[in-house]
């Protein structure tokens, strides 16, 4: 998937799970998520779940350290669903059976 | 009459005898009755359940305590941990105290969050405790480098699972030589600003505070306590509040992810329901998040008639929110009754007063000109103020109300809470500085400003925070409150504190504001900001200043930090020196020229 698709559907799905200000910049691969988006911490919290959720997908810290604009996001996005999809199709290393050990 | 109100004795601690430490606590869970039927339960993000028994933990714990000690941590030694929820959490922790060794737990990094001074807040912290040994989830380390770096904790990073030895087993642990006395935790308090408060509790006022806190929950015929808490494990109220008690009466607890609740408050409740979870704390704001993002459909088929426990502490309980959480959701079998203010800091290991668990929050209009003047006056005459009760002190608990000079107010005053009671702190950690400060024949002074009331503690706001304006002093909270209400405005982004500015006659209000990113910050704005203000208080604002979104310093829980927002204040940004500034002073001229810059954002001055 390329790196316009991969905004196009982040920012979709930031204006489905956060408020955001309706002439806050325009989502481009430059524009910075606290600065130029006005996220909150809580905020980010919320667009990381709801990124992991759309794009089943997991986000580590040590990545997610990383970002700071749409871009960066993006491309986290495109590599680890790349990186899925070789591993035939599987979804991320989440899927752990429920109710493990002794319940 | 002095305002001092002794501890309630409708509700007495567990009987039994108390574990003396935390591995001992953990010893008798992991092998009674319980040990293989309850324990700690994690849901993940498609909220799925991951269950641990009290047994399986006691087990891994032994393990590894013991490579712990094989790698050279001793009893004594401080251990930050740096993790999110999960159950290598509770191993760290457990695995620390049965050692005798202390742990620090430490918020972890936040999300999608490529902040800079993370890394150095952190360091600060595990420079303050001297710790030997910084432990972390394996996917954090490479992220944690850079502390350590900092900080050189003597025996460096490490995951546990890298810490297995060959035979751990061969090193016996010798619980017997941990002190009862000794130190057990140290937690670092939700107020601490610039200078950090590590709040350093012996395992004693771990226990003792355990067992106030079980006291309030016994278990009926029918019905069985059990917990569910999205509270980082960071925070007192998490940690102290939750875990501590459910180790105490071996009863399941079940955790979220605090981002989880966050992005997805309703799986708060559904938790609750599908656990059947009678006690589950949050702080005030919670409660307002969930009614304003919590849609019908997400609560499918829940029941909330069971949750009779719904303690809401940790910062200013606001009387509307919690008549309207329990409006939301009373069709869902959620009791207003359920609902209960409690007071407590980390410096108490946690609780100092509850409400009265069987009773609906109790709300009273007090003459807001006259609480800021010292005074209890309940008839309306210029501005009300509605307080909540946070009830009465909790078993082994009193608390008395002091002027400045530290001595006993008089009921019907307004002074300083101090509070003596079974599980104080020992201190801050090697800060006798600070502790002078604070704690006095055995009493600890709160920081927060209250009055006793026909039996019960009401809190003011927080005394070290407080407005004083022409000699009558101010909390913060209803100014901000009335500001923060706004829409403009963003939910928590508000700050007022008062300033002796230079060549100034007296302190002048200062409100600071982060306004969402459609929103204009020029006169006319902070025109709307201070009308509101008058309007709820009484009270002019000299200065509004605006601020870049997330620029207002938090504490690690997301509290404010007033007095370090008055100092930024007080500090021109480097945008302003040498410039001519826009003013919204007053009834002073308006420049057109107000902007938002990035360090500090644009004065209003």
């Amino acid at each position: 998937m390329n790196g316009s698709t991969v905004i196009s559907r982040l920012e979709r799905l930031a204006n489905e799970e956060i408020d955001i200000a309706e002439d806050a910049a325009t989502w481009s691969p430059s524009v910075k998520l606290v600065e130029d988006l006005g996220l909150d911490s809580l905020k980010m919290m919320t667009l990381a779940v709801a990124i992991e959720d759309h794009f089943e997908i997991i986000l580590e810290p040590a990545d997610e350290q990383r970002i700071g604009s749409v871009g960066t996001v993006a491309e986290l996005v495109a590599v680890i669903e790349e990186k899925l999809s070789a591993d035939d199709g599987s979804h991320g290393g989440s899927d752990q059976p429920a109710e493990r050990g002794v319940e | 009459m002095i305002a001092r109100l002794e501890a309630r004795h409708d509700v007495e601690p567990v009987r039994g005898e108390l574990p003396a430490t935390a591995g001992e606590a953990l010893e008798q869970a992991g092998r009674g009755a319980r040990a293989q039927t309850h324990g700690v339960r994690f849901i993940d993000r498609r909220e799925r359940a991951t269950f641990y028994s009290w047994a399986r933990l006691a087990e891994d714990v032994e393990v590894d305590a013991a490579n712990l000690a094989s790698v050279g941590v001793e009893p004594g030694d401080r251990v930050a941990l740096v993790y999110r929820t999960g159950y290598d959490f509770f191993r760290a922790l457990f695995a620390c105290q049965v050692l005798g060794a202390v742990p620090v737990p430490l918020y972890p990094p936040g999300r999608l969050a490529a902040r800079g001074d993370d890394a150095k807040r952190m360091a600060v912290l595990v420079t303050a405790v001297g710790a030997r040994l910084i432990l972390v989830e394996g996917v954090m380390k490479s992220l944690l480098s850079s502390v350590a770096a900092g900080a050189r904790p003597g025996l460096g990073l490490a995951a546990l699972d890298v810490l297995s030895t060959s035979s751990p087993t061969g090193l016996r642990l010798d619980r017997e030589r941990v002190d009862p006395r000794g130190l057990g935790l140290i937690q670092f308090s939700s107020g601490s600003t610039g200078d950090p408060k590590p709040v350093a509790l012996s395992h004693d006022a771990l226990m003792q505070q355990a067992q106030i806190l079980s006291g309030f929950w016994p278990d009926a015929p029918d019905q069985e306590q059990s917990g569910v808490s999205w509270l980082p494990l960071y925070h007192d109220m998490g940690l102290i509040g939750c875990v501590w008690p459910a180790l105490l009466r071996a009863a399941n607890l079940t955790l979220l992810p605090p981002e989880y609740f966050v992005a997805r408050p309703g799986a708060w409740l559904r938790t609750i329901a599908r656990y059947g979870a009678t006690v589950s704390p949050a702080p005030s704001f919670a409660f307002s998040h969930c009614v304003r993002h919590i849609t019908d459909d997400q609560l499918e088929d829940v029941d909330l008639s069971r949750w009779t426990t719904a303690l809401n502490g940790a910062e200013c309980v606001a009387p509307a929110v919690i008549e309207a959480f329990s409006e939301r959701f009373a069709p869902w079998g959620f009791s207003a009754r359920a609902m209960t203010p409690v007071y407590g800091l980390a410096e108490a290991a946690l609780a100092v007063t509850f409400s009265d668990l069987e009773r609906v929050p109790r709300s009273q209009a007090f003459c807001g000109d006259e609480l800021a003047r010292g005074r209890v006056v309940t008839e309306d005459r210029r501005s009300t103020r509605t307080l909540v009760s946070v009830g009465r002190p909790v078993s082994g608990f009193a608390v008395e109300i002091r002027d400045d000079s530290g001595a006993a107010a008089a009921w019907g005053e307004v002074g300083q809470v101090w509070a003596r009671g079974p599980s104080l702190m020992n201190g801050y950690f090697e800060r006798p500085d600070l502790d002078r400060e604070v704690l006095r024949d055995g009493w600890l002074d709160t920081g927060d400003r209250g009055f006793v009331w026909d039996e019960e503690l009401w809190i003011v706001g927080r005394d070290k925070d407080m407005i004083v304006l022409s000699g009558a002093n101010w909390a913060a909270e209803p100014i901000e409150a009335a500001v923060e209400a706004l829409d403009f405005v963003r939910t928590g982004g508000v700050a007022a504190t008062s300033l002796l500015l230079e060549d100034g006659e007296r302190e002048e209000l200062i409100v600071l504001a982060e306004l969402h990113a459609n929103a204009c910050p020029d006169a006319g704005v902070a025109e709307i900001c201070r009308q509101a203000v008058l309007v709820a208080t009484g009270l002019r604002v000299d200065h509004v200043r605006f601020l870049e979104a997330g620029s207002l310093p938090r504490t690690s829980s997301g509290k404010l930090r007033r007095s370090e927002a008055r100092e930024l204040f007080g500090r021109p940004s480097s945008a302003q020196r040498g410039a001519p500034t826009a003013s919204l002073d007053g009834a002073k001229g308006v420049s057109s020229d107000t902007r938002i810059d990035g360090s500090m954002g644009s004065e209003s001055s």
